[in-house]
Parts: structure tokens; C-alpha cells; sequence
């Protein structure tokens, strides 16, 4: 159902931004809250809570209005010491904060979303031992300079709404002072008592005339009346004669945005000054649509391309022509060209950084439920949240950390009495932590849980009928580990709630793999796992290695490139039917790039000289010797897809345009790995032999 | 006959060469004509996808008619006259290696004979139609089914 809002469009943008802050406020300090009881931290949830409810009272979103007003009713009593924040207090609160997010999410959609909020409130209410702070505020005396009003505002007899109009208006006065009292209370208004006459006392230091034009503001008021009740005791007589000035415009910049309640204090002057600023801030402000950002990444994806042909050009003319003048000056220019494209794709890049941050925000509230739930102690901790990465990148990277995090606290940390028997400190530890790293950025996912058993693992791996027990017993620590990748692999013995069943690791990896990045693991058995992520800064540029065969050129993402060797041909051997060669002592497959790419399984003749190329390569699931004619040089490349009318090419992850405008295929490293993976576990089983695939070929230089 | 019927009678189409015989396409769906850039193949790519090349630094799938169309003839060698058609299929921009573009010409729709009497069967499917020009035979062509992977299938099938 559509909703509307008491509200200009420009307006509910503001709304929207403050109460974004105000909702991270809450959801955040919340958390900190359960952990350690802090008087600032009270008072500022408490005023988080406050000045939601006085701007979403505002626009007369009364839902959200009610919402926060019990969650404030609940904080106010934290705050004098009435209430301890027990974890379930916390729970209710937190749910409080759930609820909010839905209803903040219908002022942007403007879409009514069906929540039901009324059994939250009941909750919040109850917890809040029924008190209602106003009553106590019945006695709190006005301080100096101080001054009591009554109020009496009317609302057109015509209106649909008189209780949600007197709201507003006890809204707009509660921000201005304090209300002693009113008639109907907040509590009469919110459930839709009466409301056409709102009778308010109010001790405030504002001139009447604030009270008067912010009552009046409100839609369908048709009369507001302001009578001074009595001075505060305090108060000194020069005051009475000369009440503080305050010009009428503070009150209407009020309206327009919350200044929020640390500045109701301050004086005309300043909130002025501060509000100006926003408003300053705020229009110095573009929004762009994202796809316009993937426009212009694509714009100047095309301006690098034509750098690199540029320069292409350039060199070859020098070598014909070296020393021409004119053409100096040319290359001078296209010099300064490429700088300022260069310049200009890493200003784009940056345009599209998000905080890592925005998807770390995310996990402190799963990782407190989930721990809670499971019964294990976990305090969560992130560095490098202020990491810049690329938009499209954030959306590939939250899955698979919700999945690792999942996985350490369900498998990795101990309950807490099996923590203390090892002599660790009951509480675990999760670590998110971000870095750039040359160009990459790395996230890590740490715990000190107990680490992962190989010993277990190979056990597994023999029983779920992967590996045969002598392929099993073959594998070092490492490779053991790495099984927990495979797909259908899951140590877990039994299936539970929290990480559910075993396809996780190998969907990790599948889809990190996808976006060009690896995923890792270091483990020690006891002390904990690390799971670390890496991935390019964008999924529209990479670094890459363009490798040729035959007359082609072929592109390598460097990412999963190991390294580059140079051997004689005469030591590549065949160990059952497979090329294989030994690197340090380790037996590398190898896959001729020509004979996979050959058109409908052609072996391509052998260019059989002396020496052969090598591209090492690695993912998760193994390493790899591609077998290439030449390596032509290393370069970004702009990653284009290829229309797939005519089928998907098994092996080819897209295309990208060289230097010399020719269009290179991105070879797709997972799959061709993995293709060799399943021919070789499948020719393997016709032999009647199930064992771990490709990558370790033990005793090859035979 | 008015100017306007006149105008609705008619059409125009792009007429290229491919070993020795005229086709036309509408020429609503040719994009633009190119000379043929270096072609890179695509790896297990059907045999009908020559490759593909970089149009203004998009990446667009080059077809071989001959092959696609079963078409008469064998595709001929390149020459200078050789070109690519570039036509916009349903939202696809796809590349046709043409052994030259002739002309563009402008047809009373009347003329266009359906394509079952003038040649067999095979070669009929993909085709719209026959236009007679005096001497010069044109066969239309349609480029729906040049995308289409089901008509492939069924292809494959019968």
C-alpha cells in the first residue's frame, strides 16, 4: 500500500539521512551497551531514541513514532538506574531496532510494509515497568531562566487525524523544552485518543513565539495560544523584562532538519550556523545512479584501451622515424594523455569505493544472535573497515564472510567451559580485518577456535568415499586442509542451525573464484583458523598475463598466477597419460593451452622446440602447469563479456582488447583446473581407483 | 498511388555477396558495414562463429553465413572486397562475413516470391523470400533464425 508523508520530498531525504545515523547509533551502541554500561552511552541511545521519535513525529510516520517513544520510555529508565540492560532487555530493543529499520525502509520506498510492531511496543512497555517518564518529569522544577507556558493548541475540527496533529504538535513543543504535562497525554495521542484541543505545560528558555510558530506549523492546526503560567523561582527579574530573543527562523530551520538534541541547548546563533552548514554540506552533494558510475567506468575503460594502443603506436613510429621533431612533440602529448586517463580511471575507481565497512556492519548482530543462540562467548572485532573497495566487488564479498563467520563460530570456537579446560579465555575471538594489498584487497576472517584437524579431515574425506585411504594418507597437512573446499565436503558431524548443511566452503570458493579472487585458509590445531579472501579492487579492470599460442594471444588473470617458468622440453614426462614436469620437487600436471582450445578437440600441432613455457597456476582446488608458445608481457586489461547467442566457451571467462586492437580471450584459470580435475577423477575412477585429483601426482619424474 | 503507399510498398535492403550469389537483409537490422579487423577465434565456440572482434572497444561475435545458413557455395577467401555486416538482431549486435556489400536497393514488396519456388527445401528455412530483379535473383534472408539456438537444435535433430 502506498504511504504518504506529512512531508516535502526534500524534506523526508533529510529524515532519511538522520535517521540513518540515528538507526547506526542505536544498533551499534546497543551492542557495546550489553558488553560494558556506560553513562554517555546511555544518554546517547537515549537521545538517538528521542530524536527519532521527534522527526519521524514529524513527518507523522506515528508508527515509527510510537516505536521509539517505548524504546525511549525503556532507555530513560536505563539511564536513571531503574532498569538493567540484561541481554534481554538488549533482545527487545534490539528487535525494537529491527522493527525501525522496516518502517524507515517504508518512508524511503514510501510502500507500507505490513510489520506488526504492536506485541515490540507491548514488549518495550512492559519492560519498561509500565512507568512513564512523564510522570516524573511532573516534578522536575524549572531551572534558571526557565520559563512555564501553557499551550493550548487547536486542531481543525474537519481533520482525519486530530490525535496524530496534536501529536505533532506535542512533538514539536517536546523538542523546544520540557513538557510537565499535557492533556491528552502522548500515550492518549498515540493510540488515537481524542486530540482536538491539546492542552501542553511546558517549561522551556524559548519565547513564546517559537512555541506559538512551531505549534502552528503543523498541518491542520487552527489555533495555538501561548499563556506564560509562572517564572522559574530562578529566574532573574531582568529576564522577566527581556526574555532571550530568538529570531522565528531557528524554529522553522527546526522543522526542516533535527539539529539534534546536543544543540537544543545552544543559541539561535549557533543552531543556525550549524544547520546552515548541513544544508551547505547536503548541497554540495550529488547523487549519481550507480549505473551512470558504470557508464563512465566503461567510458574510461575504453580511454585505457586506446592509451595502450596509443602507445603502441607511438613506439613503432619511434623506432621508424626516432628523432623527427613533430613527432616528439606528439609523443609528449600522448604521454600526457595516458597520464590523465590513468588519472582519470583511478578518480572513477574511487568514485565507486565503499567502506568494507558497509558490508562489516552487518555481521556484529549475527554474531551476537548467533553466539547467544549456540551459547558460546564471542566478542567481534574489525580493523581496515574504512578499506575503500569497489561497489560491485562488496556485493560478491558479503556472502561468502557471512559464510565463513557462520562456519568459525559454529565449528571453529568452543563452548566456553571446553575454552577454559584448554586455558583459554572463555571468550572467543572473531577478527574481520581489511587491507589493500598491491592491488588487491585482502579480508581476512579470524578465530580461536580450535583450528582445523587434518587428521579429521583425511578421515572424512575416506568416509564420505572422496578419497581411497592410501590418496588420503598421501596428502600432507596442507592439502588435508584444502579438502574442506571440495564440494559436498562438510566436517561437521552434525547438521545444525547455525551453518547449516555441508555446501558451504565450495560455494565460497565457487564464487570468489568467480569474481577473480582466491580464498585460503591457514589453520593451527588449538590456536584457530584464518580464512583469508583476496580480491581484485574492481571486477571491471585486472592485472593479467597475456601468454601466446600459436598465432593467438591468450589472457591470464594474474590473480590466480603463480609464477612463470621456462623448462626444456625434455623434461616433461608422462605419468598415466598426463603430462606432467617437477618443480621443486613437486609434480606439476600440465594442460596444453593449445590442445584445450583447439577447435572441436583438434590436437594443434606442437611447436616442439627446446625449450617450453609454463604458467603456473593455483585455485583453491589445485595447481596447474599451463602450457603456453610465449609469454608476451603482463598489463590491465578491461574485462568485456562476450554475447552468448551462440553458448557459453567452457574455459573462457570473457574477452579484452589488446594494445594493437585485437580482441584476447580471458582464459577462465577455475574451470579449466577444475575440468581437468573432473577428467582425471573420472578416468581415475574407470580405473578403479578414487583419489584426489589432479594436483598431486606423487613420484611423476619416474 | 499515392507517395505514401507508394513508400509502404516498398523496401529497402542491404545486398552483399557470398560466393557468387546476392543476398538482401533489411535494412533496418544492418547496423553499419566495416572492413573485417583481426578476427580472434573463440575456443569450442560452434563452428559457424568465426571469432570475434572489437567494434569500438565492444566485443561482437562474428558469423560465418555459409556455415549458419547452410548455405550454396563455399565461403570464398578473403579478399579487399570483403566485409562485415554489422546487424542489430533483437537487441544482439552480431557480425556477418560478407564477400562484398553491392548496393542498397529499394524494392516493391510485390516482387518478393515466397522462397519454396525457386529453390529445394534445405536451403529454404532461414529464408524470407525471393526478390527477382530482371536477371538477378536476391535472396532474402531471416535474420530471426540466426540467433535463435532452438532453430539450431531442431536443426540438428531433423
Amino acid at each position: 500500500m502506498p504511504l504518504e508523508f506529512d512531508a516535502t520530498d526534500s524534506d523526508l531525504v533529510l529524515f532519511l539521512e538522520e535517521a540513518a545515523a540515528q538507526l547506526r547509533v542505536l544498533s551499534d551502541g546497543l551492542l557495546v551497551l550489553e558488553r560494558e554500561s556506560d553513562a554517555q552511552l546511555i544518554q546517547a541511545l537515549f537521545r538517538a531514541a528521542h530524536t527519532l521519535k521527534g522527526s519521524s513525529a514529524t513527518i507523522g510516520h506515528t508508527r515509527m513514532a510510537s516505536l521509539t517513544h517505548a524504546m525511549e520510555s525503556v532507555l530513560d529508565n536505563v539511564r536513571t538506574g531503574a532498569l538493567t540492560p540484561t541481554s534481554s532487555v538488549i533482545d527487545s530493543l534490539l528487535a525494537a531496532v529491527d522493527a525501525l529499520n522496516v518502517l524507515n525502509g517504508e518512508v524511503e520506498t514510501r510502500t507500507e510494509s505490513g510489520i506488526e510492531i504492536d506485541a515490540t511496543i507491548a514488549q518495550l512497555h512492559e519492560i519498561a515497568g509500565r512507568k512513564e517518564p512523564a510522570a516524573r518529569r511532573k516534578h522536575t522544577t524549572a531551572q534558571a531562566g526557565e520559563r512555564v507556558y501553557e499551550v493550548e493548541v487547536v486542531v481543525d475540527p474537519r481533520s482525519d487525524w486530530p490525535a496524530v496533529r496534536a501529536y505533532q504538535a506535542l512533538m514539536e513543543l517536546t523538542a523546544l523544552g520540557t513538557v510537565v504535562d499535557s492533556s491528552p497525554s502522548e500515550q492518549e495521542l498515540q493510540s488515537g485518543e481524542g486530540g482536538q484541543t491539546l492542552l501542553v505545560t511546558i517549561t522551556t528558555t524559548r519565547a513564546a513565539e517559537s512555541l506559538q510558530t512551531a505549534a502552528a506549523a503543523i498541518a491542520e492546526v487552527v489555533s495555538v495560544a501561548v499563556r506564560p503560567l509562572a517564572a522559574a523561582p530562578a529566574a532573574k527579574r531582568e529576564e522577566k523584562r527581556e526574555p532571550p530573543a530568538e529570531p522565528d527562523e531557528s524554529a522553522d530551520e527546526r522543522r526542516r532538519i533535527d539539529l539534534g538534541p546536543e544543540l537544543r541547548g545552544a543559541s539561535a546563533e549557533e543552531q543556525l550556523a550549524v544547520a546552515g552548514a548541513r544544508m551547505a554540506r547536503l548541497s554540495r552533494m550529488v547523487k549519481v545512479d550507480i549505473g551512470q558510475l558504470d557508464e563512465m567506468l566503461n567510458l574510461v575503460g575504453e580511454l585505457v584501451i586506446d592509451r595502450g594502443r596509443l602507445m603502441q603506436v607511438m613506439r613503432e613510429l619511434d623506432q621508424r622515424h626516432g628523432g623527427d621533431a613533430s613527432l616528439e612533440h606528439l609523443v609528449d602529448v600522448a604521454q600526457h594523455l595516458a597520464r590523465v586517463s590513468d588519472e582519470m580511471q583511478a578518480r572513477v575507481m574511487d568514485f565507486r569505493l565503499l567502506p568494507v565497512e558497509s558490508v562489516f556492519n552487518r555481521f556484529p548482530r549475527m554474531i551476537r544472535d548467533l553466539a547467544r543462540k549456540s551459547g558460546k562467548a564471542i566478542r567481534y572485532e574489525m580493523t581496515g573497515g574504512d578499506t575503500g573497495i569497489d561497489r560491485s566487488v562488496i556485493d560478491e564479498l558479503g556472502d561468502p564472510l557471512l559464510h565463513l563467520i557462520r562456519n568459525a563460530i559454529d565449528h571453529g570456537i568452543e563452548l566456553p567451559a571446553e575454552r577454559v579446560e584448554a586455558g583459554k579465555p572463555e571468550e572467543a575471538e572473531i577478527v574481520l580485518s581489511a587491507q589493500h594489498v598491491e592491488s588487491q584487497i585482502m579480508v581476512e576472517v579470524t578465530d580461536d577456535g580450535r583450528g582445523i584437524d587434518p587428521a579429521k579431515l583425511r578421515a572424512a574425506a575416506v568416509k564420505k568415499g572422496l578419497l581411497s585411504q592410501e590418496a588420503a594418507n598421501r596428502l600432507d597437512d596442507d592439502e588435508a586442509i584444502n579438502l574442506i573446499f571440495m564440494p559436498g565436503f562438510s566436517s561437521a558431524a552434525q547438521v545444525t542451525d547455525v551453518s547449516g548443511r555441508g555446501v558451504g566452503m565450495d560455494i565460497v570458493r565457487t564464487n570468489i573464484e568467480k569474481v577473480n579472487g582466491t580464498v585460503s585458509v591457514r589453520t593451527e590445531l588449538g590456536i584457530g583458523t584464518t580464512f583469508t579472501i583476496r580480491l581484485p579492487l574492481t571486477l571491471a579492470i585486472i592485472r593479467a598475463l597475456l601468454v601466446r599460442v600459436g598465432e593467438a594471444v591468450f589472457t591470464v588473470p594474474l590473480i590466480s598466477v603463480q609464477e612463470t617458468l621456462r623448462i626444456r622440453s625434455d623434461t616433461i614426462h608422462t605419468v598415466q597419460g598426463r603430462e606432467v614436469v617437477t618443480v621443486r620437487e613437486r609434480t606439476l600436471p600440465l594442460v596444453r593451452l593449445a590442445d584445450l582450445f583447439s577447435r572441436r578437440g583438434r590436437s594443434a600441432e606442437r611447436d616442439d622446440g627446446e625449450w617450453s613455457y609454463v604458467v603456473s597456476v593455483r585455485t583453491g582446488r589445485a595447481d596447474l602447469g599451463l602450457v603456453v608458445d610465449g609469454l608476451v608481457g603482463e598489463q590491465e586489461v578491461v574485462i568485456k563479456s562476450i554475447d552468448t547467442t551462440f553458448g557459453d566457451s567452457e574455459g573462457i571467462a570473457g574477452a579484452t582488447i589488446l594494445g594493437d586492437g585485437s580482441v584476447s580471450m580471458i582464459v577462465d584459470v577455475p574451470q579449466v583446473v577444475d575440468g581437468l580435475a573432473a577428467k582425471v577423477q573420472s578416468e581415475l575412477a574407470r580405473a578403479g581407483q578414487a583419489r584426489m585429483p589432479a594436483a598431486h601426482a606423487q613420484g611423476g619424474s619416474s | 498511388m499515392s507517395e505514401q503507399q507508394v513508400r509502404e510498398a516498398e523496401e529497402q535492403i542491404v545486398v552483399f555477396e557470398l560466393s557468387g550469389e546476392s543476398y538482401g537483409v533489411h535494412i533496418g537490422s544492418v547496423q553499419e558495414i566495416i572492413r573485417p579487423p583481426a578476427i580472434t577465434a573463440v575456443p569450442r565456440a560452434p563452428e559457424y562463429v568465426q571469432g570475434v572482434i572489437n567494434l569500438r572497444g565492444r566485443v561482437i561475435p562474428v558469423v560465418n553465413l555459409h556455415i549458419r545458413f547452410g548455405l550454396r557455395g563455399e565461403a570464398g577467401e578473403a579478399t579487399r572486397a570483403s566485409r562485415i555486416v554489422v546487424l542489430e538482431i533483437e537487441g544482439h549486435t552480431i557480425g556477418a562475413a560478407v564477400d562484398a556489400v553491392s548496393e542498397v536497393l529499394r524494392i516493391p514488396r510485390s516482387i518478393i516470391e515466397p522462397p519454396g519456388a525457386t529453390l529445394d527445401g534445405e536451403q529454404t528455412r532461414h529464408l524470407r523470400g525471393i526478390a527477382r530483379l530482371g536477371e538477378r535473383l536476391v535472396i532474402l534472408l531471416e535474420l530471426g533464425h540466426l540467433i535463435h539456438p532452438t532453430e539450431i537444435a531442431a536443426e540438428m535433430a531433423a
